[in-house]
């Protein structure tokens, strides 16, 4: 039985108890395009550099939208996936690099309740066969004892003695996934990595399965690692929370800590999001502009500052530190980067210079369209500029009628002046056509 | 009740019944359950109901099973005549005509030779009648229970072979979908190879060797099942490949993972039974080809030899044109049966695939 | 294997109840084909302030286990430039009573077997007593709805991937729309009016996203997309089913505050239909709390989340975590399931969950009991029979 932690006071750096789950700079990426030899040429970030510890018996909460890899996440360090860079230590022991024989033994220690409790069960078992597989493949009971052992999981998890011979389509949603939970718990594990286990299913029968959760984590000493966009029953069942955003953890701290203060943007739109089913609370909204970038083209710099209110120069092409800005709290932005506060100006001539780099970068490749929108991300007034300056120029590659009709509209779009200038000196620049340019 | 026997126009208009529904009640809930769970069918007793709704699976079910009854029951009861029996009256040959001739040369005597003629009495090419319901054929054997034994066969060789491949496409299939990489490629490459080899002339090759080799009958029929066998797994082997492709990224295959099962019980306890319902029908159409296949190398005569019986050899005496215009009882019994056992499976197949679909709708 | 499961249906009885099926279903595709005269399709609105009335409204499915009643007696209006949510659990029968205002409901299995759905519909005058006339959807012969369906009544699904066609451009399925609404339109015209339906629901590059297709967009442009596609025949009543469940926190909020916008500008209704209480109470002015195929609850947002009255409500309100909430005690629970919908008896459907429940709860099914002008509700615990 390992120590109970009350909610929001878990040390996030062990001291005197070594933790029992310890990520460091854990990497997964999945290669979207392979040049001719199979060599992968471009990655999708799923997982960037990711660190974090779990005390045992204590619960942390990982929320994030579509696309941050929090499932990719959570199944790497399962390995259920190889890792790319980055250490997995689980109990002390480095698990990252083990092949199969060497996994087997910490299968029983690290198990994994899915989101949809309707395809993760077997639909040709009855449930006790499904429960029992788990228990009789390692030998966690002797053979006469495995019936019994079965019903005894089954009832802590609130399912009927009737049910061990039921197929799973009988039941509802709720119900399967207790079996799920039966199922996870029957080889006594010491780490649950639960994937949305309430995401699929109706609100009353969410808060009979948080509260199972809840007892079960109390009765067995489990520790949890909860997956959910749902920041209401993250927050409820968690000591730690960990937002992420496309790879990379924005924040991470205690849960009270989080809540109250939230640091980064990002936590503080997320948050502000979530709807409170009270009619007279007018939400201060943060209205997030945009949509969630594609994970495999994510912007460059911070990932958010696309959508981010307070972007400054730094963020669109800096790396934001993550750095430990309270005890055990850990923040990924500038705007806590002292070292960027004082450097600013430097700062600012750096941001130019890079800045001309990707002007002259997207004119070499105009023809192709994420340069495009990349400087449109980035420097709506510049890029207007180097449209007119481009449409201008008649060079070949706006030369198509379609595209040119394209970029005529969005210029008109962006600035009806420009617009107009360009359309006045049009006429007689079509005839030109220049070959190169910068 | 009452209202619903009425026709629309005697109803007042625009009204709508209610209280239809109180009419007939399912059985009620028992009294004790606490949680509710529902009551439906079995899933065997859905698929039996779906399948039975089709007429044509019926007429196909009833098809096969005559034939069942037909060739296995058949002679049993129908103990008259053998299947290699001879039509042979009592007393084996009868006429004998014999001429000598001897002949005076100035010299001395000349003995020309006897010639003898035996006229068989054998009950050849006979048509219908009460002790041959379907006539005989040129060896005197009664048509009628030779089909009934080439029925036995048939079905026989249909059965095994399409287990046996069944088998063999199931193993092969199954580890090359759920491995991938090299396992799977070379896999794949030896099921192309299989399916671009010319069957006739291969065919006709073995036959030629199988002949030289001199077996028995019963020997063949074993042969003749391990090359139809060798042709047909290939099909199996891509269609369990490509099931379990699909299945492999279900959710209780990845839990299955995190248990840490065998990769052996990954495969034949999970994937394969999910497998089941297509691999079901793809047998039983497989059926009615196998016994086509039998029946066109036997029609080759590279299949079952006479003196055993078989649909394809008796098909094969039509080759004459005597027999295939006087003698039709001869040649068509056999044809009609093959078409009945195919079609009779084919019909199966399709109503067993539109009862386990479980995306159908009634 | 133990016993054999004793739940399954036996042989005598499945096949009475598929005899059944198969005449009821018989009878009511029969009285859907026939000929109707206007008058039997017209009929009055209660109050002209609303612009949908249902009452009484029984939907029913004939399965194989049995006659499912999802919809058993829903009675609710939509007042005109108003939002209405819906609120339930799977099971209670809040898609299917949407499907049944579209008269989308699967048929032959499907049928709507009783009530009223009353629309009120512009192109409809007065009757010689002055009151507004309005069209009887239940009974509204099948080529007439094809004037109501998509033009002023027009629905928003749940899963944008699914609801859009694949294959096709958004361009091209906006064309199609807007083909629909203007049958004589050129090409030209037809791409302007797509484009111009795009730009109202605030996506960025319109002539980009003209020419992508589905899979290209995310998920909150594509339920953009879908609701530029519901708003483009000028519609008078928005049915949204669970348009943001399947989106993430923030994109929801965005696609929510557009809805607002919209239903603003536009002057039209929306029926929302969820079960989430925080998008309820952000976006609804009234809200119907459904159970079982049956409304249980009805009134104005403020009266359903500072006075809820039936103890369903109240278990559902209590039931969810709050973000401003403290943790610690496990948090409360409505006990038990939703009742088998096959064949429920006529006692108070929640009466197993219900830790109020009364002698009188297991005697019959509470009517609606009106404590306010407003405020209905189906519990024995406010009051006897009206």
């Amino acid at each position: 039985m390992s120590e109970k932690f009350e909610n929001g006071t878990a040390p996030a750096t062990g001291e005197g108890t070594a933790p029992i789950l310890r990520v460091e700079h854990l990497k997964k990426y999945f290669p979207i395009k392979r040049n001719f030899f199979g060599r992968p040429v471009a990655f999708l970030r799923a997982v960037d550099d990711v660190s974090f510890q779990v005390e045992a018996g204590s619960a942390i909460g990982i929320v994030g939208e579509s696309g941050c890899g929090k499932t990719t996440l959570g199944r790497t360090i399962l390995r259920l996936y190889e890792t790319d860079g980055g250490e997995i230590v689980f109990h002390g022991d480095n698990i990252t690099k083990l092949k199969r024989k060497g996994m087997q033994k910490y299968r029983t220690e690290m198990q994994l309740i899915f989101q949809d409790p309707y395809s993760s069960l077997s639909p040709r078992m009855t449930v006790g066969a499904i429960i029992a597989e788990g228990v009789r493949a390692h030998h966690i009971v002797p053979r006469e004892k495995v019936h019994d052992y079965v019903l005894e999981v089954m009832k802590k998890c609130g399912l009927q003695p009737q049910y061990y011979d039921r197929y799973p389509h009988e039941f509802s949603g709720g119900q399967r996934q207790r079996i799920c939970i039966a199922r996870a718990l029957a080889v006594r594990p010491k780490l649950v990595v639960c994937d949305e286990p309430v995401s699929a299913l109706d609100v009353s029968i969410q808060a009979q399965i948080i509260n199972l959760l809840k007892e079960l984590q109390t009765a067995d000493g489990l520790t949890y690692l909860f997956i959910s966009h749902d920041l209401s029953v993250v927050k409820y069942i968690s000591d730690q929370i960990m937002v992420m955003y496309l790879g990379n953890v924005m924040e991470l701290g205690g849960t009270e800590k989080i809540f109250e203060e939230p640091l980064h943007p990002y936590t503080q739109a997320l948050f502000s999001a979530v709807p409170v089913p009270n009619p007279d609370v007018k939400m201060n909204r943060i209205i997030l502009e945009g949509d969630i970038p594609s994970p495999a083209n994510p912007p460059a710099g911070c990932k958010f500052h696309t959508r981010c209110s307070r972007c400054m120069n730094a963020c669109r092409f800096l790396q934001p530190k993550y750095t430990e800005v309270g005890e055990g709290h850990f923040v990924a932005c500038h705007l806590y980067d002292k070292e960027i506060a004082a450097d600013a100006e430097r700062i600012d001539a750096e941001y130019v210079e890079w800045l001309q780099g990707q002007i002259a970068a997207a004119k070499k490749f105009a023809q192709k369209e994420p340069h495009l929108k990349e400087l449109e991300r980035m420097r709506p007034d510049l890029y207007t500029k180097w449209l007119s300056d481009a449409l201008l120029s008649g060079k070949r590659p706006l030369a198509g009628k379609k595209v040119r009709a394209h970029l005529f509209e969005e210029l008109e779009r962006m600035d009806a002046e420009e617009y107009a200038r360009v359309k006045a000196c049009e006429n007689p620049a079509k005839g030109e056509e220049e070959d190169s340019d910068a | 009740m009452t209202e619903q026997d009425k026709t629309i126009e005697e109803l007042p208009p625009a009204d709508l019944v209610t209280g239809a529904a109180e009419d007939v009640h399912a059985p009620d809930p028992p009294e004790e359950e606490e949680e509710a769970t529902y009551k439906e069918m079995s899933p065997i007793r859905l698929v039996l109901r779906r399948f039975f709704r089709s007429k044509l699976s019926i007429v196909g079910l009833v098809m096969i099973v005559a034939l069942f009854l037909f060739s296995f029951l058949g002679p049993v009861i129908y103990q008259r005549w053998g299947e290699e029996t001879v039509d042979r009256p009592e007393g084996g040959v009868i006429s004998e005509i014999k001429s000598t001739y001897d002949y005076e040369e100035d010299g001395g005597k000349v003995t020309v030779t006897e010639v003898v003629e035996h006229v068989s009495t054998d009950n050849l090419l006979a048509g219908p009648s009460a002790s041959h319901l379907l006539g005989t054929d040129d060896k005197g054997m009664d048509v009628f229970v030779r089909l009934m034994y080439g029925g036995r066969i048939s079905l026989l060789i249909g059965f095994i072979v399409v287990i046996l491949e069944t088998l063999i496409g199931v193993i092969l299939g199954g580890l090359s979908g759920y491995f991938g990489g090299w396992v799977d490629n070379i896999i794949m490459r030896i099921v192309d190879i299989f399916n671009c080899i010319p069957t006739l002339p291969i065919l006709l090759i073995a036959s030629a060797t199988i002949e030289s080799w001199e077996l028995s009958p019963d020997q063949q029929i074993y042969v003749l099942m391990a090359i139809i066998t060798l042709f047909s797994w290939s099909g199996t082997a891509r269609l369990v490949r490509g099931q379990i492709l699909s299945l492999r990224e279900q959710e209780y295959i990845t839990a299955t993972e995190v248990m840490g099962l065998s990769v052996w019980r990954r495969i034949f306890k999970h994937l394969i039974p999910n497998v089941m319902p297509q691999l079901i029908v793809s047998m039983t159409l497989g059926l009615g080809s196998v016994i086509l296949y039998e029946s066109t190398l036997s029609y080759l005569g590279l299949g079952v030899q006479l003196p055993k019986a078989a649909w394809g050899t008796m098909i094969a005496t039509a080759n004459d044109n005597v027999v295939l215009q006087y003698h039709v009882n001869m040649w068509l019994p056999a044809g009609i049966l093959i078409v009945i056992a195919v079609l009779g499976f084919n019909f199966i197949g399709d109503g067993l695939r539109d009862a386990m679909d479980p995306k159908a709708k009634k | 294997m133990a016993k054999k499961a004793s739940n399954y249906l036996t042989l005598r009885e499945s096949r009475k109840i598929i005899r059944y099926n198969l005449k009821q279903m018989k009878y009511y595709e029969k009285l859907k084909r026939r000929k109707r005269a206007a008058e039997e399709y017209t009929t009055v609105m209660r109050d002209e302030g609303n612009l949908l009335e249902i009452e009484g409204l029984k939907t029913c499915f004939f399965t194989d286990s049995g006659t499912v009643m999802s919809v058993n007696g829903v009675t609710f209006d939509v007042p005109k430039n108003k939002v209405v949510g819906v609120v339930g659990e799977s099971g209670c029968g809040k898609s299917v009573t949407s499907l049944s205002i579209m008269q989308l409901v699967q048929a032959p299995q499907g049928q709507i077997v009783d009530g009223q759905i009353r629309f009120n519909s512009e192109s409809l005058g007065r009757d010689e007593e002055g009151r507004k006339l309005a069209y009887d959807i239940v009974r509204m012969p099948t080529q007439e709805m094809y004037s109501i369906r998509g033009k002023d009544i027009t629905m928003i699904f749940q899963e944008p991937m699914t609801s859009l066609n694949p294959v096709f451009t958004i361009g091209s399925q906006l064309d199609e729309v807007a083909f629909l609404m203007n049958p004589k339109a050129t090409k030209e015209e037809a791409k302007a009016q797509s484009i111009e339906m795009l730009k109202k629901v605030g996506i960025s590059m319109p002539e980009h996203t003209y020419d992508c297709y589905p899979h290209e967009l995310s998920g909150g442009m594509r339920q953009r997309v879908m609701i530029a596609m519901a708003l483009a025949g000028n519609p008078k009543l928005i049915i949204a089913d669970e348009p943001t469940t399947a989106l993430d926190v923030t994109i929801q909020a965005q696609i929510l505050e557009l809805l607002r916008e919209l239903q603003k500008s536009q002057g039209c209704s929306i029926m929302l239909i969820t079960h989430d209480l925080g998008v309820i109470a952000e976006m609804a002015d009234e809200v119907v709390i459904m159970y079982a195929g049956r409304v249980i609850e009805r009134g104005t947002a403020q009266e359903i989340f500072h006075s809820p009255l039936h103890p369903y409500t109240v278990g559902l309100q209590k039931s969810k975590p709050l973000i401003t909430s403290k943790a610690g005690e496990p948090l409360y629970s409505i006990p038990g399931q939703v009742p088998n919908p096959i064949n429920l008896p006529d006692t108070c459907y929640f009466r197993n969950r219900c830790d109020r429940c009364v002698q009188k709860c297991g005697e019959k099914y509470p009517p609606d009991i009106r404590v306010t002008d407003t405020h209905t509700v189906a519990c024995w615990l406010y009051g006897e029979e009206e």
